[in-house]
Order: structure tokens, then C-alpha cells, then sequence
């Protein structure tokens, strides 16, 4: 047999049979393009993130400096691996937006024209923002309400309110969007520092290592050598900041995830290929007859063998051609999504070439690799094998346990006895259907109830919270005149006085150094001043015990704060940082706080010993005696603008409903790429039921036509089909339930850590189940209503004569 | 109890002793094939008396099982008349159909066609399932009296790939005689059995028409025609001798 008449021949039976062909493609194009989808966002995310941060030229370490003089400038300059430096200040200003007042970090730049460090990129107005303007960043519009041209108010810790013009935008890809933080991002000159009522005076000390390594232990050497030598000058040294070296805040969290999808969509891959392997072999047994044939005309194994082989090559490259594109397609749209979500600007969307090296191969050869075995028995077969099989490999039914105690099952009518006692015949496929349907479900479960395991997580600020607003003060202030300023206010509950500071885990001999990126926020550790009896918060314990009043040295420390520490327990002691000064502490419990970055928690007198702050507070937690929201709001305000009018400065002030407001949709992304996953392997699922149930409808031609013999009507047969394409949607279903609750329990593991160092508590969404119930329902009868209906059509004659 | 009465109306007609039960005229089957139309019955005149035995034997390809076919509403002519106790089948449609031929014609099938998930009593219950007929509570019982009486009550609960070839053939002759039929028509049913098991069989075939049943059995085996009333000859789709027979008795053996 020529090669050409060989693959004439492969061409015409494919021809002669399109509807498994055109399954073949959608299957593998669907598994094709789950793949592309993820892995094209994934190489564009990653390298994008990297390129969006290099491109500021991120410091290796701040040094919180209190002032950065020109020698001081100097003396870093000339310093040994020293490559740039730059002086810098950000400041928590207040912006008032309606009748609020929001946060906002405002970015004191020495010099627009001469950005050395962390920089960030013009998008539109004037560079540098003339004095008395300034520029803010383009997610900050949303929760400024205004665009460029308008203007804001901002107080800044020792200013009045002033009113500031909005002279252009920027992206500042270092940051989160303000809307996610609910804070607006401002640059601005020293001068207009001035005009807002500041001294003039840059903070930071920024630095760059020659090369910018990435090695952490260099970076942390050379910046306490720094530090060290300023020290000896006579500088005080407030705190060293040195982020994971040439790392994006959210760089870890999003690998995290991409990899979590990928890994799905992998699956869904292989989970497609192995349902082409049944389909393919389902068309050998029709073909083996003529495999018998051909072989006893004189063709061998390694004849017959490739041609099932370059079929399914066909089939990969056809799918390939389907589902790279529409996945890479749908990558961009994906990548432009997450992209918005971290503030990144995507330079370019091209895919690089392992990504389709990769594609084309999984396209081309995973079918050929899963069905290859099955090719391979198939074309071993001898002729008196081949011609002397019966078409339809049906193995009797009857003689195994199973089948003997399903022939016991009772108490349906017969044709529902007789869908589900069929639905075992071929047991392999059924596996293979269930699996397939199973992933689906127990994906889209996992997906609804992450959303909603999530939305408990942040309910928890309400529950383990009792405060309804917390003002961070710039300074310390006395108790006693901030408890008659608010005398005035009624309705407040009560306020209570707990301490601030931003603390290190400190080493001996050598300064603190903390994970805080520049934007004061991620990787920050705080310490608070707690009165021990404190009505304002009630978080779980995860060990030890809660403070007591009268513990000097005693520290609670938060599930955040022990991930810093990974080998600290109960019992420990740890040196901390504040102020300046450092001071060990013994760790008497760790407490499950969500809503909250590392807080490590001492008694008020103990802050106030540490800190020499006796008789005065840095942060109030203020309880209303109004349950109803506009009035609370409005409670809230009157206190601002008390502290205010009295002269004390606020440095933030948080109601407990904007902190939820913040949380609240940070994981939805994952989630609807949870939800899309599932659908992809949904999708698959019921094409691995459709292609089960038109089978098994095609191996049991003869007996539907022995029972069209003996009375079913075609309605019945419909009936009986359906039922069991449905049967095994419901197992399906139960097993969905059963699968996602693993899934949940690692999916939640990683968002919760990612999040907040906790793993989610395992939430099951009843929603979900019952939701799922229905599309399994509706989605099995759909996927077996046409086989069904084909088979109800068949003439009985035909059916009867069916080998 | 309405249901019941729906279905006694859709059972065939009492036919009047003498009577035709099955009146088959100049019936046509056409096939269309790529080779061209393929003519299977070519103008058959057959009338069949209510409680006969008769057998349709032809070679192969002569047009046998169409015959069985067109009896059974299993397939449509292409032309000409078919009346079987006094339905007329081309009025019915599938559904129809398939109800008829469950209430009034028994088929028994070469390879017995047993469905193999079902166990043999409930294989029996099926047809009276199907058409709706006893109370529920009753299938059960009479399935197993239908098995007892082809001797095989024993086997009742077992699946029937546990069974012989010979067990199987009378379970599917149970299972055809489970709406207590008019008609009880056969497809070679001793095609695939041993001649002891093969007169067991016929005899029980004999019986039943000795109390009424109209049997019909196609068959190629000529040495059958000793145990039938009738026999009608078929060759290329035409009927070639319709010879009515004294019918022998069966030999003895098989069931008891």
C-alpha cells in the first residue's frame, strides 16, 4: 500500500465519520486553549511586572535619616558599592474628598528633572508640577474624584488645609491602585512641601547598590556599613527599610496564582487528551476489521500504526491552530485584567517563543503521546485477531461481583434500573467521564466557595473589631487634652488610647531593618500600646495567652508578624525596635488578626516605658452608640474636625467600613479566573459525557432496537439515555462536592496567605451546590439528548441488524 | 383502571374462529442501496389463521426476515397492504407501533437478545413494563409462572450471562410471551441451539398454538415443516409454495 493511499484512506474515513472528528478538535482545541490562555499571561504578567519595576530603578534600601543633608549625600555617594542616591520624603498627608478625609501619601521629590530612584513615568500635564500643584498618580483619580485641572485640599501633619491643583498624572508602577488602598498618591517639589506648611526637609536616604543585586545579605552588609559610617557622624539613624531585592510588592502573590491556574489548565489539557485517547480508541474497535484486512493484504504493524498517528497530528495541528490563537487572544484580555488590577502597564503583549515552542509541541504531541499506546495495540493485532473480532468490543455482563450485586439493585422502575445498571457496563469510560466532570464541578465549587470564604475572612474585621474608627495622630499626644477636646462630641461610646510605632525585629549591635517597601505600606511591622482590658478588638487565639494588666515585657504578636519570625513560639524572646531604642520582649501569645499588616501587641504602660510617651497616645480606637451607618459617619467626622480645631494632628483616620470597603474585592480576580477554569474543565467534562453516552448509546444499537422490539416506544429510549447520561451528571456531582473540598482547603491555604499569613477557614457555598446541581443537570441531559435522540430515530429494522 | 382499558383497546381484535388474523396483500419491500433499489418482497399475498403454526422458509437473501418484519411492524412496506388482527399497521405511527407489537406480537430472536443488565425474571417483566399491563405488584409473579412453565424458574434472579444458549432462547420465549400475545413470531430460534434443545422448542411452540397462539417462525431449516401446520416457501421476494402440512408431534425431550 502506497503511502498516498494510505492517508487517502485515513482521509476518507475521517470524512466518512465528522462527527467524531469534529469532537476530537473541539476537545483538544479546548484543552489547547485553557493552556495558551494561562501560560501567554503568565510570560507576559512576569515579564512585564519585572520590566514595569525595573524601569523605576527601584532602591535596594531607604535610610530613614530624619534629614538628608549634602553631606550627608555626600558621604553616600562616596561610599564603596554605592552605585545612586537620591533623598526623597513620603509623607501621610490627609486629602479631604467630599466630606471626608482620606489619606494620602504625598512623595516629596528633590528634583523632577533628575529622578535617580524609584522613579515614575509622565502621563499627561506638567513635569516638574509647579509650585503650590501637584501631579498624582492615575489610580488616584477615582478615589480623588478629580482629573487633572482640578484641585484638592491636603493637610499635612503640621499645615492647615490647603488647596492644591492638580498639574498632571503619572504611574507609579511600584504602588498598588489607590482605589485597592483607598489613599490618594501625590508628587510634589520641596517648595510646594513648604507652601503646605512643612519645613523643607528630605527623610529618606535612598540607595542604590552598584548593579542593583539581587542578593539581599550584600545589599543588608553595605547598607548597615552605611548607616554605620552616618552613625559615627552624628546622624540618627531612624530605621532602614530594605525590601526583597528587585522583587514587585505583589510579585510573589501573582507567581503564586499564575502557577495555581497553570497547573489547572495543564490538567484540563491532559484531561483532554485522555478523552482523545478513548475516542481514538473507539474508532479502532470500529476499525478493526479492516486493520485485519489490510494486514492480510500485506501491511505490517509499523505500516498501519502511523496513520492513526499522523490523524491524531492532524487533529493536534487543526486544534493547535483553533486554540493557540483564541488563548493567546484571550491571554491579552486576561493580562490587560490582572495588569489593572496591580497598577502595571503592559509595554507589549507578545507571547515569547518558548511560550509557543511549548504550545505548538503540547498541541502536536501530548494526543499522540496518551493515544499511543492504545494505537499501538490496536495496530499489533494479527489478522486472525482482527477479522475474527465482532466490531463492538462489548465484554459480557454478568460475571464479575459488581455486576452480580447490581443485578440485586432494586426498587426503581425497570428503566431507570436498566439506565443505571448500564451506566457500570463500561466502567472505564464511566471513570473517565466522571473524572472529567467531576474536575468541572469541583473546580466551579472551589471558585464560589473561595469568594465566599473570602467574604467571611473579611467579615471577620467586623466580628474581632469593635472600634468604628481609628485616628492615627503624627503625634503624640496627651490623653487628657484629647479626652476634653472630645467632651463636646456626643455620641461616642468610648475612645481608647493605645500606642504607635513602627517597629523591627532588632539584631545586636547592628540597626533594625525593616521589609517596608517605599510606599510605607507592604512589608511594614508595627507595634502597638495596647490597654490590656481593650474593648476595641477580641482577636482568636492561636496560642499563649492575651496581656494582662501589669505585663512589662510581655508581646502578642499576629500571625504576620510570626511569618517575619518563622521560628518564634510562646515563650520566646524577641528584641524589637521603637523609637529609636530597642528592647527585649517575651512573646506570651499569638493572635489570628485579619485586616492588618504585622503587629506585634504590648500593654500600654510597657509602649509607654519603651517609647517614654507616658500620659499620651498616637492612635485612638473610638467606639460610636450609633448603630445607624449616616449617623455614624457623621459621628465620625465631628470627631475628625474636633481633633482637628483642637490643634491635634491627624495623621489618618480609618472607619472600620473603609478597611472592609478595601479588602473587600482584592480576590474576585482569582476568583472569576477560578470560575473560567472550571468552565474550561466543564466544558470538557461534558464533552467526555456526550462522548461516553454516544458510545455506549452506539455499542447498545441492538439491544435499544430488542426493546423498540418488545414495546419501548422511541420516548421511552430517550428516556432511559437521558436518565443515565443524568445518573451520572448527579455522581458526578457528589464526587464535584466531595473534590472541591481539598481544593478549597489549598486554594484558601494559598489566598489566605498570600493575604494575611492565615489559611482561609474552609467555607462551603451552599449556592454553589445547588447551582452546580442544576447546570450538571441540565448540562448531562443536554450532552446525552443527542445521542438519545438519534438512537429513538433508528428504524428497528436497522437497529436489530446493527453488528 | 382507564389505563388498563386504553391499553385492552389497543390489544388486536378477537378474530372469529376461521378468520384471518394476519391478511398480508401484494406487499412490497424496496431497499434503496448504492448499488441500486433492492427488491426484498416482491408483491406477497399471505393470509394467516388465528392459533396456525406456520413456517417461512427460505435461502438467504430470500426475503424471510423482511417477511418477519412487515409482520411485526418492525419495518414499513414500500407498497401493498399489511392487516394484522385487524390493525392496520401502516396507520401507526413509531410510538404506536412500538405499544402494538408489545400488546399482540411476542418476537423471539435468533440470538435470544437477552439484555444483559437485566436479570432473566426482570428481562420478562420488561415488555409488561413497557405497555403498561398487570398492576406492578404482579409483573414479578407472572414473569416467574412465565419462566416456570419454560422451565426455568430456578434461574429467575440470575443474570443471563450465567446462562446457556438454550436457557437464554426460553427466557426470550417467556419474555415474548409475557403480554399473552395473539402472535408469537420467531426468527430462527433454533438457529443457534443443539437438536435436543432445538425440539424442546418447537414443541413448546406447538403448544402454544395448540392453545390459541398464532405461531410463526422463519427458518431455513426445511426439516422443521413435519412440526408446523403450514409452511410457505420463499424465493428472490416471492411467495414459491404455501403447502399446509399434517402437523407431527414434536419429539420428546427438553423441558418438561
Amino acid at each position: 500500500m502506497s503511502i498516498g493511499l494510505r492517508w487517502e484512506k485515513m482521509y476518507r474515513d475521517m470524512l466518512g465519520d465528522q462527527g467524531r472528528a469534529i469532537f476530537l478538535l473541539i476537545t483538544v482545541s479546548v484543552g489547547i486553549f485553557g493552556v495558551s490562555t494561562i501560560l501567554s499571561t503568565y510570560s507576559i504578567l512576569t515579564r512585564e511586572m519585572q520590566r514595569n519595576y525595573m524601569d523605576t530603578n527601584p532602591a535596594s534600601a531607604t535610610i530613614d535619616i530624619g534629614e538628608v543633608t549634602d553631606a550627608v549625600l555626600a558621604t553616600t555617594r562616596n561610599f564603596p558599592g554605592i552605585a545612586e542616591v537620591e533623598a526623597r520624603t513620603v509623607m501621610t498627608a490627609r486629602v479631604k474628598v467630599g466630606d471626608d478625609w482620606l489619606p494620602m501619601l504625598l512623595f516629596v521629590i528633590d528634583d523632577f528633572n533628575d529622578l535617580r530612584l524609584n522613579s515614575f513615568r509622565k502621563v499627561s500635564g506638567a513635569w516638574p508640577p509647579p509650585t503650590g500643584t501637584l501631579l498624582i498618580e492615575h489610580t488616584a483619580e477615582r478615589v480623588l474624584k478629580q482629573k487633572e485641572g482640578g484641585s484638592v485640599l491636603i493637610r499635612t501633619p503640621h499645615g492647615l488645609p490647603t488647596k492644591v491643583m492638580i498639574s498632571g498624572i503619572v504611574h507609579d508602577a511600584t504602588l498598588a491602585p489607590a482605589w485597592q488602598e483607598q489613599s490618594g498618591y501625590g508628587y510634589i517639589t520641596r517648595e510646594t512641601l513648604v507652601a503646605l506648611g512643612e519645613p523643607p526637609v528630605l527623610e529618606e536616604l535612598r540607595i542604590q547598590l552598584a548593579g542593583n543585586p539581587a542578593n539581599l545579605s550584600l545589599v543588608e552588609d553595605t547598607t548597615q556599613a552605611l548607616a554605620t559610617v552616618l552613625r559615627e557622624q552624628g546622624y540618627t539613624i531612624h530605621e532602614l527599610r530594605i525590601p526583597p531585592p528587585r522583587t514587585h510588592p505583589h510579585q510573589t502573590q501573582m507567581t503564586g496564582v499564575m502557577f495555581l491556574l497553570l497547573s489547572f489548565s495543564v490538567m484540563a489539557l491532559l484531561l483532554s487528551a485522555v478523552l482523545v485517547a478513548t475516542v481514538v480508541a473507539a474508532m479502532l474497535t470500529k476499525q478493526v476489521r479492516e486493520i485485519g484486512i489490510m494486514k492480510s493484504v500485506g501491511a505490517r504493524t509499523a505500516q498501519i500504526a502511523p496513520m492513526y498517528l499522523f490523524m491524531l497530528l492532524f487533529v493536534g495541528l487543526i486544534s493547535s491552530a483553533i486554540g493557540i490563537p483564541a488563548g493567546i487572544f484571550a491571554g491579552w484580555q486576561f493580562a490587560d485584567m490582572v495588569a489593572k488590577l496591580l497598577n502595571l502597564v503592559i509595554y507589549s503583549y507578545q507571547a515569547p517563543s518558548w511560550v509557543y515552542a511549548i504550545l505548538i509541541s503540547s498541541g502536536l504531541f501530548i494526543p499522540i503521546l496518551v493515544a499511543l499506546p492504545t494505537v499501538m495495540k490496536g495496530s499489533r493485532l494479527t489478522v486472525r485477531e482482527a477479522i475474527t473480532d465482532f466490531g463492538v468490543g462489548e465484554s459480557s455482563f454478568g460475571e464479575g461481583r459488581m455486576d452480580t450485586a447490581l443485578g440485586r439493585l432494586g426498587g426503581f422502575g425497570l428503566p431507570y434500573l436498566l439506565a443505571i445498571r448500564n451506566m457500570f457496563r463500561r466502567r472505564g469510560r464511566l471513570f473517565l467521564a466522571l473524572t472529567l466532570l467531576a474536575f468541572g464541578g469541583g473546580m466551579f465549587i472551589t471558585g464560589l466557595n473561595i469568594r465566599d470564604g473570602w467574604e467571611n475572612f473579611v467579615g471577620r474585621i467586623n466580628t474581632d473589631r469593635f472600634y468604628d474608627v481609628e485616628f492615627t495622630l503624627n503625634d503624640a499626644t496627651s490623653t487628657d487634652r484629647i479626652t476634653r477636646a472630645l467632651e463636646t462630641v456626643s455620641k461616642i461610646r468610648k475612645v481608647e488610647f493605645w500606642g504607635v510605632s513602627s517597629t523591627a525585629v532588632a539584631r545586636d549591635g547592628e540597626i533594625d531593618i525593616a521589609r517596608t517597601y517605599p510606599d510605607g505600606g507592604h512589608g511594614s511591622f508595627r507595634l502597638f500600646g495596647t490597654p490590656p482590658n481593650t474593648e476595641m478588638i477580641k482577636f482568636p487565639l492561636l496560642s499563649g495567652r492575651w496581656l494582662r494588666t501589669g505585663d512589662t515585657n510581655a508581646v502578642v504578636i499576629n500571625q504576620t508578624a510570626r511569618a517575619m519570625m518563622p521560628m518564634a513560639k510562646v515563650g520566646d524572646q524577641i528584641m524589637l525596635s521603637q523609637e529609636g531604642t530597642s528592647k527585649p520582649w517575651l512573646i506570651v501569645g499569638m493572635v489570628e488578626e485579619i485586616g492588618s499588616a504585622a503587629v506585634a501587641y504590648v500593654t500600654k504602660q510597657a509602649f509607654d516605658e519603651a517609647t517614654g510617651t507616658d500620659g499620651a497616645a498616637k492612635m485612638l480606637r473610638i467606639s460610636t452608640s450609633t448603630s445607624e451607618a449616616t449617623e455614624r459617619k457623621e459621628v465620625i467626622r465631628k470627631i475628625d474636625s474636633t481633633l482637628s480645631d483642637a490643634g491635634i494632628s491627624v495623621k489618618r483616620g480609618v472607619p472600620l467600613t473603609l478597611l472592609r470597603t478595601a479588602m473587600g474585592d482584592h480576590v474576585l480576580v482569582l476568583v472569576s479566573m477560578l470560575v473560567a477554569t472550571s468552565a474550561l474543565l466543564a466544558v470538557i467534562g461534558i464533552l467526555g459525557l456526550a462522548s461516553t453516552m454516544t458510545m455506549n448509546v452506539i455499542e447498545r444499537t441492538r439491544e435499544l432496537g430488542i426493546m423498540r422490539a418488545i414495546g419501548a416506544t422511541p420516548k421511552l429510549i430517550l428516556k432511559i439515555i437521558v436518565t443515565e447520561g443524568v445518573a451520572i451528571g448527579l455522581m458526578s456531582w457528589v464526587l464535584a462536592i466531595l473534590l472541591s473540598l481539598p481544593l478549597s482547603i489549598l486554594i484558601g491555604s494559598i489566598v489566605g496567605d498570600m493575604s494575611f499569613k492565615t489559611p482561609l477557614a474552609l467555607t462551603v457555598s451552599p449556592f454553589a451546590i445547588l447551582f452546580w446541581f442544576l447546570m450538571v443537570i441540565a448540562l448531562s441531559a443536554l450532552a446525552t439528548l443527542l445521542p438519545a435522540r438519534r438512537a429513538a430515530k433508528r428504524p428497528v429494522h436497522e437497529a436489530l441488524a446493527y453488528e | 383502571m382507564t389505563k388498563m382499558h386504553a391499553i385492552e383497546h389497543n390489544r388486536t381484535d378477537t378474530v372469529a374462529p376461521g378468520g384471518s388474523i394476519i391478511d398480508m396483500q401484494n406487499v412490497v419491500k424496496t431497499y434503496e442501496t448504492t448499488s441500486g433499489a433492492f427488491t426484498a418482497l416482491d408483491g406477497v399475498d399471505m393470509k394467516v389463521a388465528a392459533g396456525e403454526y406456520l413456517a417461512i422458509i427460505g435461502k438467504s437473501g430470500s426475503g424471510k426476515s423482511t417477511m418477519i418484519n412487515m409482520i411485526t411492524g418492525i419495518d414499513r412496506s414500500t407498497s401493498g397492504s399489511i392487516v394484522v388482527g385487524g390493525v392496520r399497521i401502516a396507520d401507526l405511527n413509531e410510538s404506536g407501533l412500538a405499544t402494538w407489537r408489545g400488546l399482540n406480537v411476542g418476537v423471539v430472536f435468533q440470538f435470544f437478545q437477552l439484555l444483559p443488565t437485566l436479570t432473566v425474571v426482570e428481562n420478562v417483566m420488561l415488555p409488561m413494563e413497557f405497555c403498561n399491563t398487570y398492576p406492578s405488584r404482579e409483573r414479578r409473579l407472572r414473569a416467574l409462572d412465565l419462566l416456570d412453565r419454560v422451565g426455568i424458574a430456578e434461574q429467575a434472579n440470575k443474570l443471563p450471562a450465567t446462562l446457556s444458549g438454550g436457557q437464554q432462547q426460553r427466557v426470550a420465549i417467556a419474555r415474548a410471551l409475557a403480554n399473552e400475545p395473539a402472535i408469537l413470531v420467531a426468527d430462527e430460534p433454533t438457529g443457534n441451539l443443539d437438536s435436543r434443545t432445538s425440539d424442546a422448542v418447537l414443541r413448546q411452540f406447538s403448544d402454544l398454538a395448540d392453545t390459541g397462539t398464532t405461531v410463526i417462525m422463519v427458518t431455513h431449516e426445511r426439516d422443521v415443516a413435519n412440526v408446523v401446520d403450514r409452511t410457505i416457501t420463499l424465493a428472490d421476494g416471492k411467495v414459491e409454495a404455501d403447502v399446509a402440512v399434517l402437523r407431527q408431534p414434536a419429539k420428546a425431550g427438553g423441558p418438561k
